[in-house]
């Protein structure tokens, strides 16, 4: 069997009811699937636990929305809801407690940070006086870094977030930097636990974003076999 | 795959497109995972049709969900309008029907409502009527066979579709018709199967959440 990886949508509207839904860019599962491994959506706070149980993996997903004037941010977390941190906190805490790899992506990196103790800067371009909303810059990867591994010391990445990781919390390391020092890329000390500030859930194939950096295919495949590695080493 | 847990439910969900970001998505109304959860099922989500061979291995009964209009191809119809192809989504066809197929052929519970019901029937050889006559916007059906051990005499809904089913498919009983002769609910002659046109995870027009036929679908695990 396939590694299944759960994959959390986030929370938003559902148009054509009008109701409470969650959503997914299909980029995540397609990165997945193209892996090899089996993408399921986890959409119930009701079941984290079994969630944690039947799966092998869990993709923590980026933010649907963002707010480039801190004005609106109160508006985002409107829309976001509240439940979407208490959510994803609680599948990163039951997949730890399984020790089962997880892979944050953008908010599922600082989601990750949260939930262990670190802190974040929000709207930090405006005291640093640095643009990482839809932009795309060089990667600085360190030795410890995944992609470095596979992309090298230095490739182009996109840029899409309004906060970054402040403060580190405890058991976690930083292992890639932008060239005006944020974050891109953490791991856990002694859990499997990986995640990048970057989307490389977008830079696969032919249509990549941003076009002259790598084709990150290899790096959800690393993440399906790290999968299948920890569930068969059981 | 029957484990220690509680049955696992499989949805499928709509295809959306946010414009913020420009990316295609997958959208779940929570009114379903939250019918299935309150009925005593673990919910999951279907998201690529590279994989509905291990979904088929790992869920144990499938929820097809509402949504758009089919492609009329799928019951041998032709596109004879635009308006025949409102909502329409070929990739989501393409996974309501691969996962349909697989779930049913291996006898795992169903239950399809709205979408989902003409889904079933076109799926198994029946016909969709595009343009319902004129109809009363609430609907009062006798039930039978099924559907009335699990509902009883009667069902009242809201009619949210302008179209439903023409033909029913020669392996599925009508038990819910309309008082105008339109069939509203089925149930398979030998297969744990179920399709409705209304919405009973959802509080439409003074019609409360009605969890039975979820209840069904998760109790019906073998």
């Amino acid at each position: 069997m396939k590694p299944i990886i759960a994959i959390n949508g986030a929370s938003a509207f559902d148009r054509q009811f009008f109701t409470k839904g969650k959503v997914a860019f299909k980029a995540y599962p397609q990165a997945v699937a193209a892996a090899g491994g089996v993408p399921l959506m986890v959409p119930s706070i009701h079941s984290v636990d079994e969630y944690a149980w039947l799966a092998d993996g869990l993709l923590l997903t980026g933010s649907l929305s963002f707010a480039p004037a801190p004005a609106y941010t109160p508006l985002v977390n409107k829309m976001e809801e509240k439940e979407r941190p208490i959510f994803d906190s609680a599948l990163v805490l039951a997949f730890a407690k399984a020790k089962k790899p997880i892979m944050g992506v953008c908010l599922g990196l600082q989601c990750i940070n949260l939930t262990f103790g670190g802190t974040l800067k929000n709207h930090f371009k405006l005291e640093d006086g640095v643009e990482h909303m839809l932009t795309a810059h060089p990667c600085i990867a360190g030795t410890e870094s995944i992609a470095g591994k596979l992309f090298g010391k230095e490739f182009i990445i996109n840029s899409r977030h309004e906060r970054r990781i402040d403060t580190l919390a405890p058991g976690l390391e930083a292992t890639a930097w932008s060239p005006d020092g944020v974050i891109e890329e953490i791991k856990h000390e002694s859990l499997p636990i990986w995640a990048f500030e970057w989307h490389p859930e977008r830079m696969r194939g032919d249509d990549r974003d941003p076009p002259e950096g790598p084709d990150t295919t290899p790096l959800f495949e690393w993440f399906v076999n790290t999968c299948a590695a920890v569930r068969d080493a059981e | 795959m029957k484990t220690g847990l509680h049955p696992k439910v499989l949805i499928v969900t709509e295809d959306g497109f946010d414009p913020t970001f420009g990316s295609a998505n997958l959208v779940l109304s929570r009114a379903y995972s939250d019918a299935v959860s309150s009925a005593g099922g673990i919910p999951i989500t279907a998201m690529d049709i590279r994989t509905c061979s291990e979904y088929l291995e790992f869920a144990d009964a499938l929820l097809l969900t509402g949504g758009g209009n089919i492609h009329p191809s799928r019951y041998k119809g032709l596109v004879s309008d635009m308006s025949d192809l409102q909502g329409f989504s070929n990739t989501r066809d393409d996974m309501d029907f691969t996962l349909a197929d697989l779930f049913v052929k291996a006898g795992k519970p169903v239950l399809g409502v709205g979408r989902g019901a003409m889904v079933l029937n076109a799926l198994l050889g029946g016909n969709v009527n595009k343009h319902l006559p004129e109809l009363s916007a609430h609907a009062s059906d006798p039930l039978t066979g099924g559907l009335k051990e699990i509902l009883g005499e009667r069902v009242s809904f809201k009619r949210v579709y302008g179209w439903g089913i023409k033909t029913l498919a020669e392996s599925l009983s009508a038990e819910a018709v309309s008082e105008e002769g339109v069939i509203d609910g089925f149930s398979h002659q030998t297969l744990p199967v179920k399709g409705v046109v209304w919405h009973p995870e959802r509080e439409l027009d003074g019609n409360p959440i009605d969890l039975r036929l979820y209840r069904w679908l998760v109790n019906s695990v073998k």
